[in-house]
């Protein structure tokens, strides 16, 4: 590899290392103020976990505050609970009393099924619909498909699902409308993150083969003596899946937010749908744990994408 | 800066797109004055009826007005979406701009604050807000018109930054020219309609966030009228009643649409 | 090898661009078409390689080889790239993949149009790389070029095909003396190498270099046509005649008169580096009013980089730049700049961006009228937009506006290169009439040696 090229890597892993260490500390900033908000109610869900709702009283929930050092001051806690943050020391569910560790550990393999799953097809629809629009701008596919694209942007992702649902769950009744066991419950959602994402990469597809035909160089190429379809397969596809590669880094902001929405939807048990669950009960260490969970997997699939880019474009690594 | 001029300026797409925004626009705020009543007026023998001379909009599964509840829900909606959005505009161009004019210093800073604060998707952080104060708005107010905020500044930046290095600035700089007369003669007019499409798109990307977010019942408590949650509501009775939940989507969805035409293609 | 028989070109409505002309290529010549932008010098090219702009199509005979080329479908004429005819791209650091080594896109030419098996086009290429001395260079991409480097490939890429037939358009555009030598030997090299050579430019020294027979072309119409030495020497029309004279190497040089002025500023002893590039060091002069000096040299030499010192925007490594009494008016130095079309607000009428300079010096309308007058500019063309002004007439608008200031000091950053070399001698003559008669200090860079060596009092080579 490369010097310029090694560098750069270092570069990248650098910045996303320390945008994490941000999401974590972040994150743990406001959960602390809402653990805050919770106060004596906290000790006494504690409590309430631990020993029984029926066994315990007022004394015992101060007892267990003390015992959490909740009686200290501010600033001495917010530290202490920084740190936790920092080392994924969340301590339990304020639900469920297990540890929380355990319970993201659990749903996260869920999240990253339905997300992945949802990249792919997203990806192997986007591709060729956006790359046969750009062979032929302004056709008439070209109009129907910015036509479903647009049409598509402007409902939020989980009217897509309502609507999947009402029609293979309802009025077919092909698939099921919600829950998680075969493959089948794996459908519905990811058609539905999938299709969101689609509308705008295809889009993004289409900008892009359109540019790199019309390039200079592509013309050259042309020019030079080679066939439409082989310099478009020597020349096209390299080029045109560099800015889309980097378009992926902006669409993970939509596939976290669409699987919190997504999961809630389909009852579908990721990390999202504990989250959202959560935030309801005010169980703070399992916000804690989940957000802190998405907010680094979302950094590390931003560096990922770096890399990949870097591979990909040699012209990256010269000026970043 | 003439309307008429500007307006048709815009390709058909676009003007479609404009009307189609009007529309819903149009009837938030007519709406309550063509028709009295309150939006939580309940009556359970009433529930679930088609339109009607009496409802014209028919009502809901707790016999509430559709027509006053699908306004008062657009008015949370558009109302949010265009506070944050002008907010976000007015701190992103400003903040945009200084950064272009100041790249050693202001830039630094401003952009670095930026760059960290795209670690954490938009929806993560309105609902970390919500969960110190849940049931209320403003966490939802404060993390839309943030997420805005930082997206209209990095692409003002961007641009003028380009702007920043054009030979236009040298010459009226050399000539004497300040701070001042760059904005008016050089910077704005060349941002302008940048930041109109981002401002029509941030509205768009709000609305959406706000029904997500009623959706899954943050921010926005019942009875309030809110888009996403009023489909969640209906959607148990969406074979009885189909018109019903029909309502907030399509609402929704011309609202939407229309931005997003208005939008139009970069040239 | 090339037969025309009256080739025009028309928008598919019908408008004639280029009216019928007829002519022959024979192998072992080189063909040259003369002219200004919107002759149709391209368009004629455009017509015989088969890639006109949407919206224009071709009529005529065109006989390549003997074939009849013009009765031929699309696909078969495409066909025809690379194997029966090359062209050479104007801007070859852009034509190559930025993706992809080198040495690939001149292989798969072998590979793909001529037909060759691998292990024989990677021979051929491999050769070819030596014989222009870029060995090295194989496996490096685009971006890691000098533009010299990515011409030779670009140039080897184009050549792969073995067409005989070489069609050039413009192909010494924006580059400098040596560089424009270098291209024009290449080309002359095919054609002496029994290939038929077809060029289109501007450049009558290029035309100069190439030989053969030269067409010269104005508004769609072919004006004259024949030998060379006999068109650029003895033309039989008056516009060839123009055209002649429009080069710098045949502009009349002035009598220069004793400067008995005191400088107004001395440049001492200065130098600057950029990265680890030595620009230029200890470098000394001093400027008078009236006094105009050049500065030539390679790009990124750091021509532009003194003007800018001079103007107070950069500053120097090393030395002093002394100015006399002038210090606090700092608008009395000014630039012209390479690309007029960026230099005043797109957005608003130029009359409104003169306006805001007189409303903020005071300064009256009828100045700026005797500067247009002076300048031989229309009065009403600055109730236009930037953009519906042309190249030349925008250049002398920014000199105007700049010479509203009475400045002491102007630095001309290549003020023509963009233009036309009619367009270019005439904002030239108004640029030093003006200058000496308003005893103006100025530094003009640019790479056109003979236009300084005509120009200037003193030369600065970098």
């Amino acid at each position: 590899m490369k010097k310029q090229t090694l560098k750069t890597l270092c570069n990248i892993l650098a910045w996303r290392s320390i945008q994490a260490l941000f999401v974590a500390l972040f994150v743990g900033v406001l959960c602390f103020f809402a653990a805050q908000g919770l106060g004596g109610n906290m000790a006494y869900r504690i409590a309430g976990g631990r020993y029984g709702i029926d066994l315990m009283d007022a004394s015992t929930a101060d007892l267990v505050a003390r015992e959490l050092g909740l009686d200290r001051s501010l600033w001495v806690r917010l530290i202490e609970w920084l740190g936790d943050s920092i080392t994924f020391n969340f301590g339990n569910s304020l639900v469920s009393g297990t540890p929380v560790i355990k319970e993201i550990w659990h749903t996260l393999g869920h999240s990253l099924t339905l997300a992945s799953s949802s990249i792919v097809l997203s990806i192997f629809i986007a591709v060729p619909l956006g790359v046969l629009a750009a062979k032929a701008p302004n056709s008439w596919f070209d109009k129907l498909l910015l036509l479903v694209s647009v049409s598509l942007k402007s409902v939020p992702n989980f009217v897509i699902g309502i609507l999947l649902v009402m029609l293979f769950a309802v009025q077919l009744k092909l698939l099921p409308a919600a829950g998680h066991g075969g493959f089948q419950y794996l459908i519905l959602p990811t058609l539905t993150l999938a299709l969101g994402l689609a509308a705008v990469s295809v889009q993004v597809v289409r900008e892009s083969t359109l540019t790199v035909r019309n390039s200079t160089y592509f013309l050259f190429s042309r020019i030079k003596g080679l066939p439409d379809a082989q310099s478009f397969t020597r020349h096209g596809w390299r080029n045109l899946l560099v800015p889309v590669v980097a378009f992926l880094g902006i669409q993970f902001i939509t596939i976290v937010e669409g699987v919190v929405i997504i999961e809630t939807l389909f009852a579908w048990p990721g990390i999202g749908h504990s989250l959202v669950h959560a935030i309801f009960a005010r169980d703070v260490p399992i916000v804690q744990g989940a957000a802190v969970a998405m907010g680094l997997i979302f950094v590390a699939m931003n560096a990922l994408v770096d890399i990949a880019v870097l591979l990909l474009d040699p012209r990256k690594g010269e000026h970043s | 800066m003439n309307i008429r001029v500007f307006y048709s300026s815009l390709s058909f797409k676009q003007k479609f797109g404009v009307v189609l925004f009007t529309i819903p626009c149009l009837f938030t705020f007519l709406a309550p004055i063509l028709v009295s009543g309150s939006p939580h007026d309940q009556s359970l023998m009433n529930a679930l009826q088609a339109p009607s001379a009496q409802h014209w909009f028919g009502t809901d599964h707790l016999g509430r007005d559709m027509w006053l509840r699908l306004s008062s829900a657009l008015q949370v909606s558009l109302g949010i979406a265009l506070i944050s959005t002008l907010i976000a505009t007015a701190l992103g161009t400003f903040l945009g701009v200084l950064s272009a004019q100041y790249p050693k210093t202001a830039d630094k800073l401003l952009n670095l604050t930026a760059n960290l604060f795209l670690a954490v998707p938009g929806l993560l952080f309105i609902l970390l807000f919500a969960t110190i104060a849940p049931g209320q708005l403003w966490p939802l107010f404060l993390g839309v018109a943030l997420i805005a905020s930082i997206e209209m500044y990095r692409v003002v930046r961007a641009q003028s930054m380009i702007i920043a290095n054009k030979d236009a600035i040298f010459a009226s700089k050399l000539l004497g020219f300040n701070a001042w007369y760059l904005l008016r003669r050089h910077y704005f007019p060349e941002l302008r309609p940048i930041i109109l499409r981002l401002a029509a798109f941030t509205i768009a990307t709000t609305v959406l966030s706000v029904a997500s977010l009623g959706f899954i019942n943050v921010g926005v408590k019942p009875p309030r009228a809110e888009l996403g949650l009023m489909m969640i509501e209906l959607m148990p009775y969406y074979y009885e009643a189909p018109w019903v939940i029909l309502q907030p989507i399509v609402a929704l969805f011309i609202l939407v649409l229309g931005l997003n035409l208005m939008i139009g293609k970069k040239k | 090898m090339l037969n025309v028989k009256n080739l025009s070109v028309k928008t598919r409505d019908g408008n004639v661009i280029v009216n019928p002309v007829s002519f022959k290529l024979i192998a072992g010549e080189a063909l040259t078409i003369v002219g200004e932008t919107g002759s149709g010098k391209t368009l004629l090219a455009q017509a015989i390689v088969n890639n006109l702009p949407d919206g224009l199509i071709a009529e005529g005979e065109i006989y390549l080889h003997g074939q009849a080329v013009h009765s031929l479908s699309t696909q078969e004429r495409n066909a025809l790239w690379g194997k029966t005819i090359c062209v050479l791209p104007q801007e070859p650091t852009r034509s190559l993949d930025p993706t992809m080594h080198a040495i690939r896109q001149v292989k798969e030419g072998y590979q793909i149009v001529k037909g060759l098996s691998a292990s024989e086009a990677k021979k051929q290429t491999l050769s070819d790389f030596e014989a222009v001395q870029l060995s090295h260079a194989t496996n490096k991409y685009p971006f890691e070029l000098s533009g010299g480097m990515a011409q030779r490939v670009a140039f080897l890429a184009s050549r792969s095909g073995g067409a005989t037939f070489t069609v050039a358009d413009e192909p010494t555009k924006g580059l400098d003396a040596n560089k424009r030598d270098d291209i024009a030997k290449q080309l002359r090299a095919l054609a002496d190498n029994n290939e038929g050579v077809f060029t289109i430019t501007h450049d009558i020294y290029v035309a100069h270099q190439l030989g053969g027979r030269v067409m010269i072309m104005r508004k769609g119409e072919v004006i004259e046509t024949g030998d060379y030495q006999q068109v650029l020497n003895k033309p039989l029309h008056v516009y060839t005649q123009t055209l002649i004279n429009a080069d710098p190497r045949r502009w009349k040089k002035k009598a220069s008169k004793d400067n008995l002025h005191s400088p107004i500023v001395t440049v001492k002893n200065v130098s600057k580096s950029r990265g680890d590039k030595q620009l230029f060091s200890d470098l000394s002069f001093s400027l008078r009013p009236g006094q105009i000096i050049g500065v030539s040299g390679d790009s990124g030499c750091g021509k532009s980089t003194l003007g800018d010192m001079l103007l107070g925007l950069l500053s120097s490594d090393s030395g002093s730049i002394e100015w006399s009494n002038q210090q606090s008016e700092k608008h009395k130095v000014q630039k012209l700049f390479q690309d007029p079309t960026d230099v005043f607000s797109a957005h608003v009428t130029i009359k409104a961006s003169f306006n805001d300079l007189m409303h903020k010096y005071s300064i009256s309308e009828d100045k700026l009228l005797g500067l247009l007058a002076e300048l031989e500019l229309d009065a009403q063309l600055i109730d236009r937009y930037p953009d519906q002004v042309s190249g030349g007439e925008l250049q002398r608008l920014a000199i105007a506006r700049v010479m509203l200031l009475e400045p002491t000091f102007i630095f001309s950053d290549e003020p023509t290169s963009r233009l036309d070399m009619l367009t270019q001698k005439t904002v030239i003559e108004a640029l030093v009439n003006i200058v000496k008669y308003k005893d103006v200090a100025m530094m003009v860079v640019s790479h056109d040696k003979p236009l300084l060596d005509n120009v200037c009092d003193e030369l600065i080579m970098l």
